[in-house]
């Protein structure tokens, strides 16, 4: 009895995924985006191998030749280099390196989080939910940016704290779409008769109730990461943001602004990359948000 | 009606009293001594006894929760303490830069409401026409690029290259302008700044409009409008765009937590001598005093912009009653 249900939830599970895959692949621009970011993650991950300078080192045949001044573009600098002759192009890989784990990791903190705080207010319900909901109104009512600035001021400059601190100001949104998740589904018969048969909170929670919220929740999810991106390099442009002399796309940015008129180079391409990885990211989960909608099936 | 209004005052209250005490701890969990500031490096180092007293004066030997009752007195009496750069009040220091900064804000959410009424509206009338590709393509572009890009870029473009706008600044320091001078000195100072702090917003309401002028264009009372002969102008003038727009409200409302963090780093670019440069320029000083009294202020416009925005809200759409 209980193997033919499995057989069944199995069956329509697949289905749904195979049928929001399809309904993903024929938003054309979400797919391109998302074969954009394949190739920009795979760039990060093996920068590495891939850059044919290391990002921090200053190149020793120019030295004391063009030092003090950015090269141009030329053949062996195809993004030319800054005042200190270190690769753009090098610098490029390490900075998208650095600016996607702080999006992807802070998207990872700041869902969990959400998701917990969420979890724990739709379930309980009563007075923790109430000091739960007021303390999403407070954050969402601080002005974050500036606490940013105060925090980065404050702590030892470091991607880790830069990744907890935009996480500690993200959670908000996920967690109301996780509570009112649950408020809606958990008077309904199945959970009640989990409820019954004896099943704990923590599983009713596992099992029932999270995976219907998990469609908005992987919306979000993928709309976190570009947000994330942007404070980021927002924080590191100020000089805030990731320390030097490690590159972030912010960093990148910030290095430029003493050269914004006379060397172009230095900040347009890191500005482009930015803005491409937000936009893909973007449409991505644009492209999720409809394939999860099913009044919008052809 | 007043009694709603009553509740939603009292509401902000604990709002704004937590978004304090949060601040607090936060500014108070730095590290170190925050007399440090305090110390000129060019002179000998000052006695343990002068940095007790020092520290005495300031209330800084007082555990944090006794600090904080007396920053919440204080500040209730309009006192937010002082600012360890400019050795003065923090309220005159802010007091300077607010209107710079209102001045910039205002300019911006013109500017957005202005230019994304008409262009969501061309995009929803001409859907699927290559305008609207154009259109939905640049508002998606717009969100994505970072605010201190497009101020870059603008930067370069119109005041490097082209050289018809000021790069920084809010007056021209070498001319002493007066009168109608000034006013077009600051004007034109005004113009780059406004269009960098304001692309994020109207890229954002021009996606929300557009979809939301749509939604409505498939209502019932559209298509009989149509069927009993209305003119197409007449169709969006009266029936569609009355309806569409009111929840543009909320989300001016909405979006001023955006052009407030914004505004902090446009002004960080164009040098705009507003309030977000001071605190940006406090934090990278640790001029905590400051940096407490730009959150409290920013806190207290984000809270009131979201209450007159439901208040609008309400009085537009007569549908939602207030309980």
């Amino acid at each position: 009895m209980s193997d033919t249900i499995n057989l069944n939830t199995s069956i329509v599970q697949q289905s749904l995924w195979r049928s929001t895959l399809r309904q993903f692949r024929r938003h054309r621009l979400a797919s391109a985006s998302l074969a954009l970011l394949v190739v920009f993650i795979l760039l990060a991950v093996f920068a590495n191998v891939i850059s044919p300078y290391n990002p921090n080192d200053i190149d020793p045949r120019a030295a004391g030749v063009t030092r003090g001044f950015p090269q141009q573009p030329s053949i062996e600098h195809p993004f030319g280099t800054d005042d200190l002759n270190r690769d753009i192009f090098a610098r490029l890989l390490y900075g998208m390196r650095v600016s996607l784990a702080v999006g992807f990791l802070a998207m990872f903190i700041s869902i969990g989080l959400g998701v917990t705080i969420g979890a724990l207010a739709g379930y309980t319900g009563g007075l923790l939910d109430n000091i739960l909901m007021r303390l999403v109104d407070i954050f969402l009512s601080v002005p974050s940016f500036i606490l940013f600035l105060a925090l980065n001021s404050i702590f030892v400059p470091s991607i880790w704290t830069v990744v907890l601190i935009l996480s500690a100001f993200s959670w908000m949104d996920v967690a109301r779409l996780v509570r009112a998740e649950f408020l809606a589904i958990k008077e309904r018969e199945f959970v009640v008769a989990a409820h019954a048969v004896g099943a704990a909170p923590l599983r009713i929670i596992l099992v029932h109730l999270l995976p219907n919220a998990l469609a908005p929740v992987l919306v979000a999810a993928t709309l976190a990461i570009p947000a994330a991106i942007l404070s980021e390099s927002a924080l590191s442009f100020i000089g805030l943001g990731v320390p030097p002399p490690n590159a972030s796309l912010g960093n990148l940015l910030q290095d430029a602004k003493a050269w914004l008129t006379s060397a172009w180079w230095l900040w347009v391409t890191p500005g482009l990359v930015i803005s491409l990885t937000v936009l893909a990211f973007n449409f991505v989960g644009d492209g999720l948000r409809d394939a999860f909608d099913p009044t919008l099936r052809r | 009606m007043s009694r709603y209004l009553i509740r939603r005052l009292l509401q902000m209250i604990p709002l704004l009293l937590g978004i304090s005490i949060l601040a607090f701890l936060i500014i108070k969990a730095a590290p170190g001594d925050p007399l440090v500031v305090y110390i000129d490096p060019n002179k000998p180092p000052p006695s343990a006894e002068d940095m007790n007293r020092l520290r005495a004066r300031l209330g800084l030997d007082q555990p944090i929760p006794v600090q904080y009752i007396r920053w919440l007195g204080n500040a209730l009496q309009g006192d937010l303490g002082f600012s360890i750069t400019g050795r003065r009040a923090v309220l005159l220091e802010i007091g300077d830069r607010l209107p710079a900064t209102m001045l910039l804000g205002v300019s911006s959410l013109i500017f957005a409401l202005l230019f994304s009424v008409p262009i969501a509206l061309f995009s929803a009338i001409k859907r699927y026409t290559w305008g609207d590709y154009l259109i939905t393509t640049l508002s998606f572009i717009g969100l994505s690029m970072p605010g201190f890009f497009i101020a870059l870029l603008l930067m370069q473009i119109f005041s490097v290259q082209l050289r018809w706008l000021p790069t920084t600044g809010m007056r021209n320091v070498r001319e002493s302008y007066k009168g109608i001078e000034a006013a077009i000195d600051i004007g034109l100072h005004l113009i780059l700044p406004t269009i960098a702090l304001a692309s994020a917003s109207l890229a954002r309401w021009v996606r929300y409009q557009r979809s939301s002028i749509l939604d409505v264009l498939a209502q019932d009372y559209i298509r009989t409008a149509r069927s009993k002969g209305m003119s197409e102008g007449r169709i969006l003038r009266v029936h569609a765009l009355r309806n569409a727009l009111t929840p543009l409200v909320t989300l001016v409302g909405l979006s001023i937590p955006q052009l407030v963090s914004g505004a902090f780093i446009i002004e960080f670019v164009f040098g705009w001598p507003g309030m977000g440069l001071l605190a940006v320029n406090a934090a990278l000083k640790r001029d905590f005093p400051i940096i407490m009294g730009v959150t409290m202020l920013s806190a207290l416009f984000i809270v009131l912009g979201n209450f007159f925005a439901d208040l609008a809200y309400r009085f537009i759409d007569p549908r939602i009653r207030y309980e």
